[in-house]
């Protein structure tokens, strides 16, 4: 006798058991009325749960992960011809850009590389340019319709995207480099039209902390308060430290902290 | 252990021996269930990447301590498990959220079943209200498709108490959906380790 067994009733519901046993077994729980309608309630969720759709990552988001714990690691990812980024990945990297653009104008802080020996992303020129101080950026400095991008490619065909490839233990040239690819500056508006949109601009919301963010989100908030927004992109000390970066309310204020104790690494102004 | 645990348990000597490549096919082999394990925790797409970048992150910086004596995807099972967890108490310490309508559910005796099934949950909605030890255990179970013992190693608990949650939680993911029976748990099963 299995009368309401948990053990039966689950693995009839599962359809574990097949054959005349299985059977046997179920016509025995449905003999039972308890029987049975735990063994209804079994199956009502499982079939409940399998309604549901695979959870899957597109190609760019996993891709994106995987540059994003590569850089964590210090070693270099394969590069992915991935497809564009989502939109909530969208806004942090266009905030991120701004921030660099933001920073192009601050004289020789410690998030510049500076060195001779930071070796600069390797970028198709006849694309992108790459200066010291400042971010890759469209070369005639305006907006670049995404869709006249190649269909998923999210980089020049012969671009190394920051941050995608490449030696990551070293900094990346300019400020704010690996985690964004091209196509977030080509596909938005120039540095000038970004820094002018402000933070009223909704496209400088930030929907999610980062990973290291949320490691520092109640010193930050101590510290901070509540004007301050962590940007979701990832920013590099030269030492090739990754730190969490704020943005102050009124897009004045900048403030990096270490995550690895929350200390305050860098304060702009 | 499967060929699969072998083959997990070579990539990450590999990597420990400085072969990137092992980092990336490690990657690749389970990321989708990592997120899927995430999301399905987290109900936040976005918080369910960063969780499983941490996940991956954690376990590589933390690599030469797997011993290879369980399966490298039961260790990084728990890892994702746990981290979705610590992000869910953070969020906690963070946000307060109204009580959802659906808690006050309709009353099943009115008659009215359009007003219920206006006020039923979706399953997603439903999955997520289940206690955290329940959710863990369902969504390991029946939605990534782990084996009861994997799941155990996984969460870390015996067998029985996996056995338990999981039939307790689809009893009260049921319950939750519409059936009032499941709303009553009797803690059948909590004995039967």
């Amino acid at each position: 006798m299995h009368s309401h067994d948990p053990d039966l009733i689950a693995a009839v519901a599962e359809q574990a058991i097949g054959g005349a046993i299985g059977g046997a077994a179920a016509a025995e729980l449905t003999a039972c009325p308890r029987c049975s309608a735990e063994l209804e309630l079994q199956r009502s969720a499982l079939d409940a749960l399998r309604s549901l759709p695979a959870a899957a990552m597109t190609p760019a988001e996993a891709a994106g992960v995987r540059a994003g714990v590569a850089a964590a690691l210090g070693i270099a990812p394969a590069v992915d011809p991935a497809p564009r980024r989502s939109k909530a990945r969208w806004t942090a990297v266009t905030a991120a850009a701004a921030l660099a653009g933001m920073l192009a104008f601050v004289p020789v802080l410690g998030l510049f590389s500076g060195g001779d020996d930071a070796a600069p992303p390797a970028m198709d020129a006849t694309a992108f340019e790459s200066k010291e101080g400042t971010v890759v950026s469209a070369d005639d400095g305006g907006p670049v319709d995404p869709a006249s991008l190649p269909e998923n490619a999210d980089y020049p065909a012969d671009a190394v995207p920051p941050g995608g490839a490449g030696d990551l233990t070293a900094p990346p040239e300019g400020v704010i480099a690996a985690g964004v690819p091209p196509e977030a500056l080509v596909g938005n508006a120039s540095l000038a039209e970004l820094l002018a949109a402000g933070p009223e601009d909704a496209a400088w919301t930030m929907e999610a902390p980062t990973r290291v963010a949320l490691q520092c989100a109640d010193a930050a908030e101590y510290a901070l308060g509540p004007d301050f927004i962590a940007l979701n992109a990832p920013a590099f000390l030269d030492d090739g430290r990754e730190v969490v970066v704020y943005l102050g309310g009124d897009w004045s204020a900048l403030v990096a902290l270490d995550p690895a104790d929350c200390s305050t690494a860098l304060r702009l102004p | 252990m499967t060929g699969a645990a072998d083959r997990d348990a070579e990539l990450v000597a590999r990597y420990l021996a400085g072969d990137t490549s092992a980092f990336d096919s490690l990657m690749r082999a389970h990321q989708d269930r990592v997120f899927g394990i995430c999301l399905r925790v987290l109900r936040d797409r976005e918080a369910a990447l960063d969780a499983t970048q941490e996940t991956f992150i954690t376990v590589f910086r933390k690599a030469d301590r797997f011993s290879g004596h369980s399966a490298f995807s039961t260790w990084l099972y728990r890892v994702a498990v746990n981290t979705c967890h610590d992000s869910i108490r953070r969020s906690r310490r963070h946000a307060t959220e109204p009580l959802p309508e659906w808690n006050d559910p309709g009353d099943p005796r009115s008659g009215d079943a359009i007003a219920a099934a206006d006020l039923r949950p979706t399953v997603e909605t439903a999955l997520s209200s289940l206690p955290e030890e329940f959710r863990a255990a369902v969504i390991l179970s029946d939605l990534e498709g782990l084996s009861l013992q994997m799941v155990a190693d996984a969460l870390d608990v015996p067998l029985g108490t996996v056995k338990s949650r999981v039939f307790r939680g689809r009893r009260l993911l049921a319950g939750l959906l519409g059936n009032p029976e499941g709303l009553h748990d009797p803690q059948i099963g909590e004995h039967h380790a």
